[in-house]
């Protein structure tokens, strides 16, 4: 009886009744740990056995025993990565025999148990005893991965099994299976101690994902909230990716304009806000949409429209060269004055479809912020901090842009240079092609999507 | 077993803890284990959800004016497609219909429902269906149910009306039951005479948010709104007559008003050494007339005893009485919402639930409508108050019946008898405040906030509607569990609605003023 | 350009409607059958803690509660119900000390469940003067007074109960008033009504098992594994079904196949019940007890319980605590259980004239038991009764040959010796 603390507590109120019910010593609860990796799932595992099934398994020896009851424990678990099952091995195994009620031992085994792949979506199934009479308990935490609304708790109510909990208003925890979505996990750039990125983005990244979460927001915390959304959205920005690469080569490999980066820092904002909010509800509202295979679709979208927006840039410069091989050398229209018709202004539908492309992957953190505050009942907070990280995406691109356009108008020689070596709009046109046709690929294949764009 | 405020509805779902708990018995120890082998633990509250009357309707069939409609429901809060589970009518017990015509609170009139089980399954499956069901005598249905039905007049001869009307069946899923229309339609049993019956699963009929009397109680209304018993199923026990069989001496132009009460009995058992007897008396374990009178009047102590008292005993139930003139929630609704309780006693309680409202006995409600001394041919000094739901027939069917009855001059609805569609919680709670006397309350009058039923009533017999049979979901009790933020409105898809309005909208206007301004080049 | 991104919206705007549309229109679809199920298991007890949670101070509610947990305990054998249960009922008390009567159903149900028959008694006494005409009262009154030993006034608290709620808890305790008296016939009718009004799956199945010991005890092995099997149909998890079950392998000669279930069924649910039950088998089976008996012992030493420690000990040899643990068990209930086992403790211990007395106790209700029977057949012959004792033997084998897996064999030895 001792296992169960409350039982404990009803002994002291009522030394009277010390004959507990006979029922009482016979109990083996359980506890499950998960940890999702973004590469691995580990399961620390706690079996706290009363007094009787102790009796009746007392192991002959101690020594082999934990490694045994564990690896029949990691027979018994199943974990399923994105609908396959992966095999469980053990990775460590400890039993202790704490004293219970009438000095009779009890029985306390510890396991961690591993599965090597992590993915979309985790599935946790204990089996191991299951047969027994006792608290079931699963908590859930993601490392270097968010946990999209996890149905079971990320801390422990019983402390590992070591006091019950004696809410009269609840019913003992029976939770013998959990299916997580993982944040984007293997998709996109991670939330939380994002890759690569200095360790402060990650730390704002939890910050920003909290405020959602915050219980009643002051006037003063959303403020905070969306200042720090703002900053994110910049910073994230900074990270490689979102077409920054692509942008640069564009404005420098064509005659790009202060405007012309203001456009495509919109585009990018336009697009990355409708984006989570649309990806985001989306998934609120139905489950009928998995996050991360719309989150993949993007990807091959963005990544064709990168390479659509190529091939035209392939097709203007391949013309041009030849003209200006003819001598039909013409000034870099600083981007004024409508129907030009001249190729070498930057036509606004690439610009727009480059900041499309740019935005058109929502970040996870965005998006894990929105179905925090959704599943909370305080949507309108999330879309606003949302608009604030677009925003700030938009702030980090465009000055980018701009400093770009800016270094280019500076460097004359570059210039002349430039129009001298009339390959250079080819070979970035190829550049953008070749990067948006990889894009396209790696998104399908499942892979990898964003990163590097 | 009974709590004080949620009354009988809530005390019947605590039985069926045991009902639900098949689930949660499989893999565990199991239903019988129990310690040792000298004291056997038999479930104690077991529950008796197939004998519990919770709701009796009588109403003039709006599409046949000259009958009037009676409806019983009984074991509340079945769940729809739940797999093996189906809820028989028990065949040891007496469902009956009462009708007090002459005002001496006995039964003059009893229809009776008695329950034959037809079970093809034998031993080696417990399924209800084998495959799906498209009529009553499908194959499929390995288990079902014919009744009798009876009228019993008051010195206890009975005529047969019924010997083997079929049961609709427990409606089981789409799969199983396709078309449960069908099988309604095929269990309405026509009665020589032009009465018909139908007994079977419909839509539980009442609707109400439950915890309104706790949330009153906790000073904070703003939660009402929600529909415990939507999605749930109950078994429905169905009879339309003509007025002249209810009618005393068979008038009713002289005698229009009737009583009206269901109550449920089952046998007992006789232990005595030697005088062993495996089907003993007949004992009465459900009884109800009004509405709500075991949330709101009965005490908790008593519920037990009302449900086993017939209505000419109540007037000799001390405590009883004095509850309905001296009711509890009007003084805490005052403590708590500053709305003035009524003063002194509340005769005109006492009319509405127990004498019938009329003018004849010193009330002071200032209106003749529903108590048997109304009728020409009842002797007044013979009256004995009792707690009926009393039904003038010759109000005739309201064109627009409005969900508050009598309290907006809709004399059709409750407390004049009692329609499917009438909000008898807001009426009750009303009444209560003393509305028949002084008009509508408007602190209360959002009342629960549940103000119809989640399905519409027919428009032909049986009037109710048609079983659920999609499982309960968001809808039940468990918002009460976790109640949602956002007041129950569903906050992701509005805004998903609103968003998608917002980008057609917005891509719209760019469209049209881009045409408008700035004709494409190419 | 701009045109785009207009385009985009439109078209993702319309794509957007559509899907919130369609998950507005199956949002209906049927939960997962586990789901419902599991939503319909804690219905009850949810509403009441909800209804808790919103007005704390219900005493009412909370004595529900507490009664609906103790519920939950034998029906689930999660034992941590009762702990919530005392809780629960505690809490009802507080805040309503006087004239509780929900409260005190509920505190004397968590009594009888923990043998402590007294207090139970106490506990409907209280409940009974405030709600005289509720049903449960009477049940756990009965319980009680049966367990105590004063079968007469059991059988008028069952009678009560009876004749205020006819169903499933009257029916099923008028079985076991019946059986007591000897009357098999009405006890299986009254099972038989109980069955026919239980609703619920664990019902059921309890109505099922006691069908099925009552064919068993009365030696109807046919019948009685027809009654364990329909109870598995109905959940096959039951532990007390398979133990059943297990009982009728073992008589009809299947050995090893009942040890085997029973070695499961201790695995799953070690009840000293079933743990000595499966002793007993072993030993029958020409195997060793001794890790099972092993197992009781410290299960005594948890939780007491004289009566079954006392048999334990009888059957281990150990004559003197045999004999010690039935006084003290007489000492606090004479039920005829405990008549018979300090009867056959006093034969154990040479003292066979008390023994007899007692013996004739344990039989003076009438049940129809044939380990009473055995004893009392044992303990005559021990007297020298020869003929009375070969008598009482035949009688005990004529009943149940299978009524004990040791004993049966030794009583019929013990007959043949006899002739």
């Amino acid at each position: 009886m001792k296992v169960l603390g409350l039982v404990l507590l009803g002994l002291l109120l009522f030394p009277a009744q010390a004959g507990a019910h006979p029922l009482g010593n016979f109990t083996v609860n359980h506890y499950h740990g998960i940890t999702v990796h973004p590469d691995r799932v580990t399961v620390r595992a706690v079996v706290d056995t009363a007094e009787i099934p102790t009796v009746q398994e007392r192991p002959a020896e101690v020594v082999g025993y934990a490694a045994r009851e564990c690896a029949a424990l990691s027979r018994a678990t199943s974990v399923e990565v994105d609908g396959r099952a992966v095999p469980v091995e053990v990775r460590s195994s400890a039993v202790e025999f704490p004293p219970g009620d009438a000095g009779l031992p009890t029985t306390r085994l510890t396991c961690v148990v591993e599965a090597g792949a992590s993915g979309a979506t985790v599935a946790v199934r204990a089996g191991y005893r299951d047969d027994r009479v006792g608290w079931r308990e699963m908590t859930a935490v993601g490392d270097g991965v968010a946990l999209l609304d996890p149905p079971v708790p990320a801390v422990s109510v019983t402390g590992e099994l070591r006091e019950y909990p004696d809410d009269l208003l609840a019913d003992p925890v029976d939770v013998r299976s959990v299916v997580l979505r993982v944040g984007a996990g293997s998709s996109a750039p991670v939330v939380g101690t994002a890759v690569g990125g200095p360790s402060w983005v990650g730390a704002a990244t939890r910050a920003f994902t909290s405020f959602a979460g915050v219980r009643d927001p002051t006037p003063w915390v959303g403020v905070l909230a969306v200042l720090l959304s703002l900053v994110l959205g910049a910073g994230h920005a900074a990270l490689p990716g979102h077409g920054k690469t692509v942008i640069a080569a564009y404005l420098a490999g064509r005659a790009g304009t202060p405007r012309d980066a203001l456009v495509v820092g919109a585009a990018v904002t336009v697009t990355h806000t409708a984006g989570v909010l649309v990806v985001g509800l989306l998934i609120s509202a139905t489950s009928a949409v998995a996050g991360d295979a719309v989150l993949r679709w993007l990807g091959v979208v963005s990544g064709l429209l990168v390479a659509v927006i190529g091939v035209g840039l392939l097709r203007t410069s391949l013309r041009e060269r030849r003209s200006a091989l003819v001598g039909h050398g013409h000034g870099h229209g600083h981007g004024h004055g409508h129907g030009h018709g001249h190729g070498h202004r930057v036509g606004r539908s690439g610009l727009v479809g480059m900041g499309v492309a740019g935005g058109l992957v929502p970040s996870p953190s965005a998006l894990v912020v929105l179905l925090g505050a959704v599943a909370l009942g305080r949507t309108w907070f999330g879309v606003l901090l949302v608009l604030g990280y677009g925003l700030g995406l938009a702030v980090t691109l465009t000055a980018v842009g701009l400093v770009l356009v800016r270094l280019r108008d500076r460097l004359a020689a570059v210039e002349r240079l430039r129009d001298r070596f009339t390959a250079l709009p080819v070979i970035t046109a190829a550049l953008v092609l070749t990067v948006g046709l990889g894009l396209a690929l790696r998104a399908a294949s499942g892979l990898w999507v964003s990163c590097a764009l | 077993m009974s709590t004080p405020l949620t009354g009988r509805r809530a005390a019947k779902a605590v039985a069926l803890a045991a009902v639900g708990a098949t689930a949660l018995a499989t893999g565990l120890l199991g239903a019988s284990g129990a310690a040792a082998s000298s004291h056997r633990e038999a479930p104690l509250i077991a529950g008796d959800p197939a004998v519990d009357n919770t709701d009796v309707y009588a109403f003039v069939s709006p599409d046949h004016p000259d009958t009037v409609t009676l409806i019983a429901n009984f074991s509340p809060f079945q769940e729809p497609n739940g797999g093996p589970n189906f809820y028989p009518f028990a065949t040891d017990a007496r469902y009956d219909l009462n009708v007090d015509n002459d005002g001496d609170a006995r039964a003059d009139l009893t229809y009776r429902f008695t329950f034959q089980n037809d079970d093809r399954r034998g031993k080696s499956t417990f399924l209800y269906n084998n495959g799906a069901v498209t009529s009553l005598d499908d194959e499929n249905l390995l288990f079902r149910q014919t009744y009798a039905l009876e009228l019993v007049d008051r010195r206890g001869a009975s005529t047969k009306l019924v010997s083997k009307g079929r049961v609709a069946p427990s409606n089981t899923g789409p799969k199983s039951m396709p078309d449960y229309r069908a099988l309604r339609d095929q269990a309405i049993t026509p009665i020589q005479g032009g009465a018909k019956a139908y007994v079977g699963q419909a839509d539980d009929s009442f609707f109400l948010d439950l915890r309104v009397f706790d949330l009153l109680y906790g000073g904070d209304l703003s939660e009402v709104g929600q529909d415990t018993l939507r999605g749930f199923n109950a078994n429905t026990i169905a009879l339309q007559v003509p007025k002249a069989w209810l009618a005393l001496k068979g008038d009713a132009k002289r005698n229009p008003v009737i009583g009206v009460w269901g109550d449920t009995e089952r046998r007992s058992m006789e232990l005595s050494p030697g005088r062993y007897r495996a089907h003993g008396d007949w004992v009465q374990v459900s009884r109800l007339g009004n509405p709500l009178v075991n949330e709101v009047v009965v005490p908790a102590g008593l519920k037990d005893r009302f449900n086993s008292l017939t209505p000419d005993q109540d007037g000799r139930v001390e405590e009883l009485v004095d509850r309905v003139a001296n009711p509890e929630l009007p003084a805490l609704v005052e403590a708590i919402y500053r709305v003035p309780a009524p003063k002194g006693r509340r005769d005109d309680l006492v009319e509405i639930f127990l004498t019938g409202i009329t003018t004849e006995l010193g009330g002071p409600i200032k209106a003749d409508l529903n108590s048997q001394v109304l009728n020409a041919d009842v002797d007044e000094r013979e009256f004995v108050p009792s707690e009926q739901l009393r039904l003038n027939m010759a109000v005739p069917p309201a064109a627009e019946p409005n969900r508050l009855g009598v309290l907006v001059k809709d004399n059709q609805g409750f407390p004049n008898g009692r329609r499917l569609s009438d909000d008898v919680l807001d009426i009750g709670l009303q009444a209560l405040e003393g509305a028949a006397v002084n008009g509508v309350v408007e602190a209360l009058a959002a009342g629960d906030k549940v103000d119809a039923n989640e399905n519409a009533f027919e428009k032909r017999f049986p009037y109710v509607a048609l079983p659920n049979n999609t499982a309960v979901n968001a809808g039940g009790t468990e918002v009460a569990i976790k109640p949602t933020a956002g007041g129950g409105v569903p906050t992701a898809p509005l805004l998903s609605g609103l968003l998608a309005i917002l980008l057609i909208g917005a891509g719209a206007w760019v469209l049209r003023h881009r045409v408008q301004q700035d004709p494409p080049t190419e | 350009m701009l045109r785009l991104v207009a385009v985009t919206a439109v078209v993702g705007g319309i794509a957007l409607l559509i899907t919130t549309v369609t998950s507005l229109s199956t949002s209906d679809a049927p939960a997962p059958a586990g789901a419902v199920a599991e939503v319909a298991a804690h219905r009850t007890v949810s509403a009441l803690q909800d209804k808790l949670r919103r007005t704390p101070s219900d005493a009412g509610a909370w004595a529900a509660l507490g009664s609906a947990y103790v519920e939950q305990a034998r029906i689930t054998g999660d034992p941590s119900y009762y702990e919530k249960a005392r809780g629960a009922l505690d809490t009802s008390l507080r805040h309503q000390p006087e004239g509780n009567g929900f409260a005190s159903i509920g505190l004397g149900a968590l009594a009888n469940a923990r043998h402590d028959f007294a207090a139970a008694r106490d506990h409907a006494s209280r409940a009974q003067a405030v709600l005289p005409d509720t049903a449960e009262v009477y049940g756990v009154l009965a319980d009680a007074l049966t367990q105590l030993g004063m079968p007469a006034e059991a059988t008028a608290a069952v009678q009560r109960m009876l004749d205020l709620e006819p169903g499933v808890p009257s029916f099923t305790r008028a079985a076991y008033d019946l059986e007591q008296r000897g009357d098999v016939p009405g006890a299986r009718e009254a099972l038989e009504r109980a069955l026919a009004a239980a609703g619920a799956a664990p019902d059921v199945v309890f109505c099922r098992y006691h069908l099925g010991e009552l064919a068993f005890d009365n030696g109807d092995l046919d019948e009685a594994l027809s009654q364990y099997s329909q109870g598995l149909v109905v959940d096959p998890r039951d532990v007390m079904s398979s133990q059943g079950k297990a009982k009728v392998l073992f008589a009809r000669g299947s050995v090893d196949e009942a040890l085997r279930l029973y070695s499961e069924l201790v695995q799953r649910a070690p009840l000293p019940q079933l743990v000595h039950e499966h002793a007993t088998m072993l030993r029958a089976a020409g195997r060793d007890p001794a890790p099972q008996f092993a197992v009781l012992e410290r299960q005594f030493a948890l939780a007491p319980d004289d009566l079954a420690a006392s048999a334990v000990a009888a059957d281990r040899g150990d004559a003197v605590s045999a004999l010690r643990l039935a006084e003290a068990e007489w000492g606090r209930r004479q039920h005829v259980l405990v008549a018979d086992a300090l009867a056959w403790a006093l034969h154990l211990n040479g003292r066979h004239e008390e023994a007899l007395a007692f013996a004739d106790r344990a039989v003076s209700t009438g049940w129809h038991n044939a380990g009473f029977l055995y004893h009392r057949g044992m303990i005559l012959a021990a007297l020298g009764r020869g003929d009375e004792a070969a008598g009482v033997l035949d009688e005990a084998l004529r009943i149940n040959p299978h009524f004990s897996f040791v004993d049966a064999p030794r009583a019929r030895a013990a007959l043949d010796g006899l002739r």
